[in-house]
């Protein structure tokens, strides 16, 4: 039987963490949580994920910052990320369009609250399932 | 170069009270005396007046440097930057005009002083016309010159000072739209969830509470989204991204976007195109908005089994758009505060709809920011037709 596939949470919001894992808490994920944007680049490292879903807002390193470090990343460019947060995707197109690296190098960006169906499809299409 | 706005990202999750006292630093840190380090530019071809003026503004402090026509000084604006530039109309190469034309492209709030002869002061009008700030006649004293600079410096840091309210306002209306936004997303998950349960959802009961329970949170989650937008707009802050867009298809786009709402009510929704509007320089998102807020209107306010119609044609420069409906209309003393922010026209109809009362103020602020306009017409029971009237170009 092929290994599950691994998924790393990067979200500093524990309810947040709670409702993406029920989200998936059905198929064959091995889920990493990370609690901050350092933490996830570090998992990221470590635990070579297939896959990440990555929150914006969060304390010590935010999303955007986390993100641009892991498509620099020549050993975790490869990895899909999935922006998944609060923050309107209009908003974060004119107030944060300054900030390079979002919509460019994220492979998806979903609005909570998370849609456990379109997640789940998105991870598939990502995963190559 | 300005610090990039994601900086407001990272302070979001700082606690509120370190957040204050970074405003605080920065603003004592900002309104020491602006004359010692401001850097003024004397643009003018005649170097008696360049190092006359040099020579006495440097005698004060200020740093100084000269060009001797405008396209020297665009290239210096471009390299540095310039708080004061100080500007001879009349120049050969680029003209004073013509520099005042091309720095605002470069640096809009450089603060400029047009150094004129008193045979040319209607040209200094002119000039003030095209974004001057001041302006001193030749000759003048070294008093005279030093006198208008510190007025144009104090210009100057009204200028930044404003900039920089702006930008804290923009700042704390974001942090409270994620602060608020955050806990209801996470609400609306677990109540989706519930709903999932067919054990709860088969309860009419249980799906009662639930149901409304999600609606007020929407349109909770609605406010906070037209907060920020309507905050911003007022600010001038959205970053617009103007590009040349088919109305047609961003018509498409905001029906796509209401068609769930309109579906669910039996509300037909017809665009009807009298002639192709020709292509208009707009921002996308911004329009689309306009749109939207304005079908949900025409859908809130609607009957069941209602409909809604959109006309499009084009006038000379004029693009003309027209949304009607035959819902429950607007009573006539609620006509003139439809568009006031949080007006709500609120009557036993129209009792149970949600809403904001910012929708139409949203509206109203695209179309202005557009030097559109926009009519209203409503009898009740009938129906309304709001009527816009966009410039093209």
């Amino acid at each position: 039987m092929a290994k599950n596939k691994k998924i790393l949470i990067v979200d500093d919001d524990p309810d947040d963490v709670e409702l993406i894992k029920m989200a998936l808490a059905d198929k064959p994920y091995e889920l990493i949580i990370a609690w901050n944007g350092k933490d996830g680049v570090e998992k990221a490292k470590s635990e070579k994920p297939d896959a990440i879903i990555l929150d914006i807002m969060m304390p010590e390193e935010d999303g955007f910052k986390a993100c641009k470090r892991i498509k620099a990343d020549r050993k975790l460019q490869n990895i899909p990320v999935l922006i998944l947060t609060a923050i309107g995707k209009h908003f974060s197109d004119t107030t944060y369009a300054r900030c390079e690296g979002l919509t460019l190098e994220s492979e998806d960006y979903i609005e909570k609250p998370v849609d456990g169906e379109y997640l789940v499809k998105c991870l598939k299409k990502f995963l190559g399932e | 170069m300005r610090s990039p706005v994601v900086n407001t990202g990272r302070s979001f999750n700082e606690p509120s009270c370190s957040k204050l006292q970074g405003i605080a630093k920065t603003k004592t840190g900002e309104t020491q005396d602006m004359t010692q380090e401001a850097k003024i530019l004397v643009i003018d071809d005649e170097e008696v007046i360049r190092e006359g003026c040099k020579k006495t503004l440097n005698r004060n402090g200020y740093e100084v440097d000269m060009a001797k026509d405008g396209n020297i000084g665009l290239k210096k604006v471009k390299e540095k930057a310039f708080d004061i530039v100080l500007l001879d109309l009349k120049m050969p190469g680029l003209s004073g005009m013509d520099f005042l034309k091309g720095v605002r492209n470069i640096d809009p709030d450089i603060v400029n002083v047009i150094i004129t002869g008193y045979a040319t002061i209607e040209s200094a009008v002119d000039a003030m016309k095209l974004g001057a700030y001041d302006y001193i006649p030749k000759p003048f004293s070294p008093e005279q010159l030093r006198q208008v600079v510190k007025r144009a410096i104090e210009k100057r840091r009204l200028i930044e000072e404003a900039k920089k309210l702006r930008k804290q306002q923009e700042q704390f209306v974001l942090m409270v739209y994620h602060e608020i936004k955050v806990p209801l997303t996470v609400v609306k998950g677990y109540l989706n969830n519930l709903m999932k349960d067919e054990m709860i959802s088969g309860n009419e009961g249980f799906n009662h509470m639930i149901s409304r329970s999600l609606l007020r949170i929407d349109s909770l989650i609605q406010l906070s989204e037209d907060m920020l937008n309507f905050s911003l707009l007022k600010g001038n802050q959205v970053k617009r991204n103007i590009e040349p867009t088919s109305v047609i298809d961003i018509l498409n786009d905001a029906m796509e976007s209401v068609s769930m709402d309109a579906k669910k009510r039996g509300i037909n929704i017809e665009l009807i195109v009298l002639d192709e509007p020709p292509i208009i320089k707009v921002d996308r998102e911004d329009i689309k908005k306009l749109f939207t807020n304005l079908l949900t209107n025409a859908i809130k306010y609607n009957k069941d089994h209602g409909s809604v119609f959109i006309i499009v044609a084009s006038k000379e420069n004029r693009l003309f758009i027209q949304i009607k409906d035959n819902g429950v209309g607007i009573k006539k003393e609620s006509l003139n505060r439809i568009f006031d922010e949080f007006y709500r026209a609120k009557d036993e109809k129209t009792r149970d709809i949600t809403g904001t009362g910012l929708g139409l103020s949203i509206v109203k602020n695209i179309v202005d920011s557009y030097k559109g306009n926009i009519d209203v017409e409503s009898e009740p029971d009938k129906g309304s037709t709001f009527s816009i009237y966009l410039p093209i170009d």
